[in-house]
Formats: structure tokens, sequence, C-alpha cells
């Protein structure tokens, strides 16, 4: 994802297409790093990054306004990020996205343990722990208040750790 | 901080490194890639490696390890490439890790 052409934009549909890829190449790395936490599969990582970018771009008009667009990129990847999560839910598949790098047993019994949660307890803990964000930080991405954040990341932990006790 | 915590912290650095480890196995790719076609340098040798690895890193359900070339060759390659020693040293610690 180098350059725009790359992830399927048509250069006439920005505004100004170059404060669009002057933001796509300084936030690129921050939002596929945010997308990796929570979906744990590269490929995954970048079609939710770039479908965020795509949405971006579709609203750039209005959110190169904002006092911080980046606001508004992490929050759209963490919903795309949560779309794909509720897809591979639903088929309950293993496909190439679900493949990961090799990762050490312990670190598979977690990624297994972490499959059996929701898809919004998954993207908590992955912001929570995965990202170091804190209460409010997770409350202003996700839109729900951070006493809700803290209850849902609570119940989150729960259920984790009862599944992760059984895969150990 | 509680066990339950630690091991998802440890899961999550695990995955972000992985992601940091492709990306960057992509981008070795990509500047080989260019540089070759721009150059008469024989730097395609240092493809192969890279693509077996990324192939790897990228996953598949296919056993590849039987697939793979002998990874004392492919570590060698990996020496003689010219990339800088931090790359190299990340090349060869992901062949030890491969399946």
């Amino acid at each position: 994802m180098e350059h725009l052409s790359c992830i399927g934009l048509e250069r006439q549909r920005c505004v100004d297409h170059g404060d669009f890829e002057a933001f796509y190449l300084a936030n690129k790395d921050a939002a596929f790093k945010l997308a990796m936490t929570i979906v744990s599969c590269s490929d995954a990582a970048n079609d939710a990054t770039q479908e965020a970018f795509v949405r971006l771009l579709n609203n750039w008009h209005r959110v190169r306004h904002f006092e911080s667009p980046i606001g508004f990129l992490l929050k759209t990847t963490t919903r795309c990020c949560i779309d794909i999560l509720r897809r591979r839910r639903k088929t309950r598949q293993e496909s190439r996205e679900d493949i990961v790098p090799p990762l050490s047993e312990d670190d598979l019994d977690v990624r297994r343990a972490l499959a059996r949660l929701s898809p919004s307890h998954q993207a908590l803990l992955a912001l929570s722990i995965g990202q170091g964000w804190s209460y409010d930080e997770i409350a202003e991405v996700l839109g729900i208040p951070p006493g809700t954040v803290a209850s849902r990341l609570n119940a989150a932990r729960i259920a984790f750790k009862k599944h992760w006790g059984g895969e150990r | 901080m509680s066990d339950c915590d630690l091991a998802l912290s440890n899961y999550f650095e695990a995955v972000r490194l992985s992601g940091h480890a492709e990306n960057r196995l992509a981008s070795i790719v990509s500047q080989a890639k260019r540089r070759t076609q721009s150059s008469s340098t024989a730097l395609g040798a240092c493809i192969g490696p890279a693509l077996v690895l990324m192939m790897v890193l990228q996953g598949s359900s296919q056993p590849v390890s039987a697939s793979l070339p002998d990874r004392k060759f492919v570590a060698f390659q990996i020496e003689l490439a010219p990339f800088d020693a931090r790359t190299k040293r990340a090349l060869v610690q992901l062949l030890g890790h491969l399946p």
C-alpha cells in the first residue's frame, strides 16, 4: 500500500488529493498496527485498513476539517475490524485469513480463547491490553461511555479467562 | 498484572511483531525488485529467500516446510544479501521460527 492507486481509490473523487495522500502516508502504519492487534492477521488487517481509508476518502471533504482526523480514522478502522471478526465468527471456517505466522503454544492458546469471545469483547481486549489505550480513549473510538467500557472490559476478561482455562 | 492480562499482553506483542516482520519483508522484496529492475546487479538472488519467507509468514494451509529450500542455504543467501545487519538478523531469526 505504497500509493493511493494501490488501494483502488479514484483520484478524482478526492477533493484535495495531495492533502489526503499526505494523511494516508502519515497514518497508514498506525491504522495497520491497530487493525493487526484486533484481527491478528496481516491480510485481514490490510483489508480493514484499506476499507477504513476508503470510507475516510468518501468523507474527506468533511473529515479534513476535523480537529483530529486521525480519531475518525482509528474509529473507522476499529469498526472495520469488528466487522471482519463478525464475518469470521459467522462463517466459523478456518480460512487463510485465520492463519497467522508461527506463534508459541501459549500464544496459540490465547488466540483460540480469544476467537471464542464476541467480536466486541475481542476488540475491547485488543484496544485495552494490546494497544494500551485508556477507558476514555476506547470510549471515544467505540462511541460508548467510559463506565460502559470498564464494565464490558471486565466481562470480556471473565469470558476470556473461562475459555483460556479450558484451552490450557 | 494478572496471569490472564500477561498472557494477552504477550500474545498481542507477538502478533504485533509478526505484522511488523511481514511489512518489513514486503518492503525488502519490493525494494529488491525495484533495484533489480533498474540495474543489472545480482539482487535477484536475494529475492528468492525473502519470497520463501514471505510465503510462509503470510500463512498457508499446506505443509510448507517440506518444500522449503535447505535452511542453511537460505541462511547463506541471506548472509550474502546486500541487506543491513539488522535486516539480516531479522531474516535469520524468522528462518529459525519456521515450522
